[in-house]
């Protein structure tokens, strides 16, 4: 963390409104953009984070160590998610709404992999389905573990550092990412075996 | 690919996520932000300082007594914030208010035998418009009074936008050429998720209830406040505990009679 926003961060905690808002500023596209990740809607997401900027204000008092702030708040976040996912779960059965669930999306990241011209149009096209592979596999993730696949790899926060933002052990870290990215493998083994098998039938 | 998976989906979930650009208006937002902080903080306050959730309640019956300006769109909300936890005694308090009202109000050493003042503190109030654009600003002192029972004086630079008839006002008196106020509001505190009844809902589209969110149960309590205007400067006397109107205007008057 800059010095910047240790600032304001020290400002918001003794109460300035102020500081408070330039924070809110400065950090609720990325928290959006996780609540995003977790629920795979935007209403949900734009609730969430009222909820979590709300809250960070109320119980400032509890962050003692200004530098946690980004940890501090992205707890905050993913518990009141998960508080949202439940109540859902409640009303709706299950839903598996997740990451990149409508198809203006899907093919939104077809068009990203389309432009990655370097890998060439066979490693294109196969990167296109693996993707979907797993977004349709982040989709099927239970909540838990779609936090933790968020953590790790968008937030690049250690297992310890996510067992803290989670409140769980590490090692339950550990084992969802470990269970997360062998699913995850497993589909992308998959995908290649049929398209090798594809390839040696056409050739 | 296998191989690369980490950083596959490393790379994979940040190029995604970062292209996902939130379609909410975070200004708006920022102000329900606002506002629901403002509520919250009324109902924390509560569970720990009764009289504080009676403060916080002030800024909301403020508005009621503006119907007039409400109905014009002049100011639609008010919230009041502290920027900090400090709480003063008397002659701190009285120094905070000179130099932040940049006037003298009057603050008691006591409003009865009973009731001595216990400790003082200023907040911020924000007036809104219709358009949640803010309209108004000014610091008022707020000063509390009694042990078991509690009463709360509060005083700020008279401010023309709210300077409209209290139509809830149940009785009103001339005393020394100052016109006293005396009027009560029933008050409903629900928890957050807690919908009010239908027949709740109509009583305070009428004025007669006001709803706060946020407690941990449903509590009903009538907030009882007498108000009036002296040398530029708005008091308000208010408590939920147990006062006959009566008593409260004693106080006022007390006041009042103040050098």
């Amino acid at each position: 963390m800059d010095e910047a926003k240790k600032t304001l961060v020290e400002s918001m905690l003794a109460g300035s409104e102020t500081a408070f808002d330039e924070l809110y500023r400065s950090c609720f596209a990325k928290l959006y953009r996780m609540a995003y990740f977790i629920t795979g809607n935007r209403s949900d997401s734009e609730d969430i984070i009222q909820e979590t900027f709300v809250k960070c204000f109320l119980h400032r008092a509890t962050l003692k160590e200004p530098e946690r702030f980004e940890p501090w708040l992205y707890q905050i976040m993913v518990r009141t998610a998960w508080r949202y996912e439940k109540r859902k779960k409640g009303r709706y059965e299950l839903s598996f709404e997740g990451i990149l669930d409508n198809k203006e999306d899907k093919m939104g990241a077809e068009r990203i992999l389309e432009d990655e011209m370097n890998k060439g149009p066979l490693g294109t096209v196969l990167e296109a389905e693996a993707a979907l592979e797993i977004q349709s596999a982040l989709q099927c993730l239970d909540v838990k573990y779609r936090t933790v696949v968020l953590l790790y790899y968008y937030n690049e926060l250690s297992t310890k550092e996510i067992a803290k933002v989670t409140g769980t052990l590490e090692g339950t870290v550990k084992s969802r990412l470990y269970k997360a990215r062998k699913l995850l493998k497993d589909l992308l083994e998959d995908d290649s075996r049929e398209e090798e098998e594809r390839g040696i039938c056409h050739g | 690919m296998a191989k690369n998976l980490d950083d596959f989906l490393r790379d994979k979930i940040k190029t995604e996520l970062d292209s996902l650009e939130p379609d909410m208006d975070g200004e708006r937002r920022l102000i329900e932000i606002h506002k629901k902080c403002n509520q919250r903080s009324g109902h924390m306050k509560l569970r720990t300082n009764k009289l504080a959730a009676a403060f916080m309640a002030v800024a909301v019956i403020t508005v009621l007594g503006t119907v007039t300006a409400v109905a014009s769109g002049k100011i639609t909300r008010l919230i009041s914030s502290s920027n900090n936890t400090d709480t003063y005694t008397i002659a701190q308090l009285r120094e905070e208010a000179v130099d932040q009202m940049k006037a003298s109000p009057k603050i008691p050493e006591s409003l009865s035998s009973e009731m001595s003042f216990k400790e003082g503190y200023i907040t911020n109030v924000k007036g809104l418009g219709d358009d949640n654009n803010q309209v108004l600003e000014y610091p008022e002192v707020c000063a509390d009074y009694g042990n078991t029972k509690r009463v709360t004086l509060t005083s700020h630079v008279h401010q023309e936008a709210l300077a409209e008839e209290n139509d809830q006002a149940a009785k009103k008196e001339v005393y020394h050429n100052v016109t006293i106020t005396v009027s009560t509001l029933n008050y409903l505190f629900l928890p957050p998720d807690q919908e009010p009844s239908a027949e709740d809902k109509k009583l305070e589209e009428e004025g007669k209830l006001m709803i706060s969110y946020g407690s941990s149960e449903e509590q009903r309590k009538v907030f009882k406040m007498v108000s009036w205007s002296e040398n530029g400067i708005d008091y308000l006397l208010y408590t939920f505990d147990d006062f006959d109107l009566d008593s409260l205007s004693g106080m006022a008057r007390g006041i009042i009679d103040m050098k």
